[in-house]
């Protein structure tokens, strides 16, 4: 088998630039790579399609490093006339009429989607094992979770199947799985890349982003994605090159660690490791403070209750007639209704809308949803406010490192505690990023970078200064040739 | 009490058009009871002030913006049962 896929995107690009390779050989080697893999990362492979498209560019001029470059997407993001099933039984027969907006955008750079990567249903999960298409498989331990919801990303771009993937993030979806993988995941500044096409779990907190191999290469991707689109009017307008920070001195940087950050809900060694780059970023220039974000040890209900509210109102439109799941042997409409709804959803997410329906029925909206709103204005508030005197904040991305398959099935709670380090990013509206810091018993642990708005360069230059410093090999493929 | 009544869960399953089994009945009692009672630490908090929605920094226009169908037989194929250009629904008013 060819091994151009494990080469990085300046080398590849070089080799189609010289015509010493051809998309077709990038598509087959992923292809081939996929189909030999046995992680369950993939919902629907786009084998016939990705060839063609293959074709057609091998005689096309290459002319941006994405080009040619096999993508994976999560199967929340619609894709024209590729199922797209959010992981669900409710959407195993839909066929999306339109590409969304970043799909639109990844075709433009002449990327081939080589197929829709599995995920928690309707992205509520946190260890991938809510798909109705059964768990992915942590490449580094197959007995462990890869993290989830974006877990079939997160184990495809870390066991190299492909080298880009788009993802989506509401609670920490991008950046848990990126750390249980051993790999980098960015949730861009809320409104900066349209979610026209993302299938809504809640709307004020979704946000696609990049995940990839590495620091440089998740830059590059979002230079693809970010255009204001007439379709999301939270979108905004942006002609930045990400990457332009990247290779730069940290020395006179000022970072804060909010307090929670380092509290011991965390495992020791994710927190030793953590102490070592921070020691490492003191010794490089850097300053180090610690402050306080108004709120933060609330956001698991602040979470439940925002999330779960706008999930219920967004799910609502799942009910058998225009598309998706449609239950059988049905008297009237409500019959319809109640019967399609509880064979097509799985269990958590029956449960969770059961949850926001009641949280926004009656005088509920104003105990617990009003008062949310008010709590995240003010932690949005306090952590806006540190952006006055430090230029990042960082953190541990989670307090565990990946777990077994099957373990906590029971506890409801245990998906949101997982993400309790991601969580109040998304209430914020912020940009952040998750990426490799070390091990611990062989499994990946990730650090937490956070910017204010629109200031996902200046996370990518941290990154990139700590990607290169540490040096890891991210390779969970021991003998590399798997 | 460590569990919702059977009431609580079935009144909140009708709020969300949900059908609930026999069986599943008492799994639901005891996990949406674990969620709540995480919900309740909000009840800790008082606060006022302003309330945030959604945290855009840019300015959201009220536009509206249409696209003429130009596939209706593909947004057709998706739906359970139609009849020409149309998707038929089940019945809506009972007259019986």
């Amino acid at each position: 088998m060819s091994k151009y896929l494990d080469l990085n995107i300046k080398e590849i690009n070089e080799l189609l630039k010289k015509k010493e390779i051809k998309v077709s050989d990038l598509v087959k080697e992923a292809i081939e790579r996929i189909e030999n893999s046995d992680l369950n990362a993939f919902i629907t492979l786009c084998k016939e399609e990705a060839l063609k498209k293959a074709e057609e560019l091998d005689d096309k001029e290459v002319d941006n490093l994405l080009f040619g470059i096999p993508i994976a997407i999560k199967d929340n993001i619609v894709t024209k006339n590729i199922k797209t099933t959010a992981g669900s039984l409710m959407l195993n027969n839909f066929n999306p009429t339109y590409n969304a907006d970043v799909v639109e955008l990844i075709n433009e750079k002449n990327m081939v989607i080589i197929g829709k990567t599995n995920m928690d249903e309707f992205a509520m999960g946190s260890s991938n094992q809510t798909s109705y298409f059964g768990p992915v498989k942590n490449p580094w331990n197959k007995t462990k979770v890869p993290g989830g919801s974006s877990g079939g990303n997160a184990a495809c771009i870390s066991s190299r199947l492909v080298p880009f993937a788009l993802g989506s993030d509401t609670g920490g979806s991008i950046r848990q799985p990126s750390a249980f993988c051993g790999t980098v995941g960015l949730k861009p500044t809320y409104g900066r890349v349209s979610r026209y096409g993302l299938i809504a779990f809640a709307s004020s907190l979704d946000q696609i982003g990049p995940m990839t191999r590495n620091v440089y290469e998740n830059a590059l991707l979002l230079n693809a994605i970010c255009k204001k689109s007439k379709n999301d009017l939270t979108s905004s307008d942006t002609n930045e090159d990400f990457t332009r920070l990247i290779g730069e001195d940290i020395k006179g940087m000022k970072i804060g660690i909010p307090k929670f950050y380092i509290s011991d809900v965390i495992d020791k060694d994710i927190l030793d490791k953590f102490k070592e780059i921070v020691s490492l970023l003191e010794e490089k220039g850097a300053t180090i403070d610690y402050v306080d974000i108004d709120y933060i040890d609330k956001c698991v209900p602040l979470y439940q209750i925002i999330a779960l509210g706008e999930a219920s109102s967004n799910l609502a439109r799942f009910d058998g007639i225009r598309y998706g799941y449609a239950a059988k042997d049905i008297d009237n409409i409500d019959d319809l209704y109640y019967k399609t709804r509880s064979q097509g959803f799985g269990e958590e997410v029956k449960r969770r809308i059961m949850v926001g329906s009641y949280l926004l029925s009656g005088e509920n909206v104003d105990v617990y949803y009003n008062n949310a709103l008010r709590i995240r204005n003010a932690m949005r508030n306090s952590f806006l406010d540190k952006f006055n005197s430090y230029d990042l904040l960082i953190g541990p991305t989670t307090t565990t490192v990946a777990y077994d398959l099957n373990s906590d099935l029971d506890d409801p709670n245990k998906s949101f505690m997982d993400d309790v380090l991601t969580i109040p990013v998304n209430m914020a509206g912020l940009p952040a990023m998750s990426l490799p810091i070390g091990f611990s018993n062989d499994l990946p642990i990730g650090m937490q970078i956070i910017g204010k708005p629109e200031d996902e360069a200046l996370i990518y230059k941290l990154g990139s200064f700590i990607e290169k410093e540490l040096s890891l090999d991210l390779d969970p493929r021991g003998d590399k040739d798997e | 009490m460590d569990k919702l009544t059977e009431e609580e869960v079935m009144h909140v399953a009708k709020l969300a058009r949900i059908e609930i089994s026999k069986e599943e009945l008492e799994k639901y009692q005891v996990s949406l009871k674990k969620i709540f009672a995480e919900i309740e630490k909000i009840k800790e908090i008082e606060i006022e002030g302003d309330i945030l929605i959604s945290p855009t920094s840019s300015v959201c226009p009220l536009e509206s913006i249409t696209d003429s169908i130009s596939n209706p037989k593909e947004i057709l194929a998706n739906a359970n049962d139609t009849s020409g250009n149309y998707i038929k629904v089940p019945v809506v008013i009972d007259h019986e």
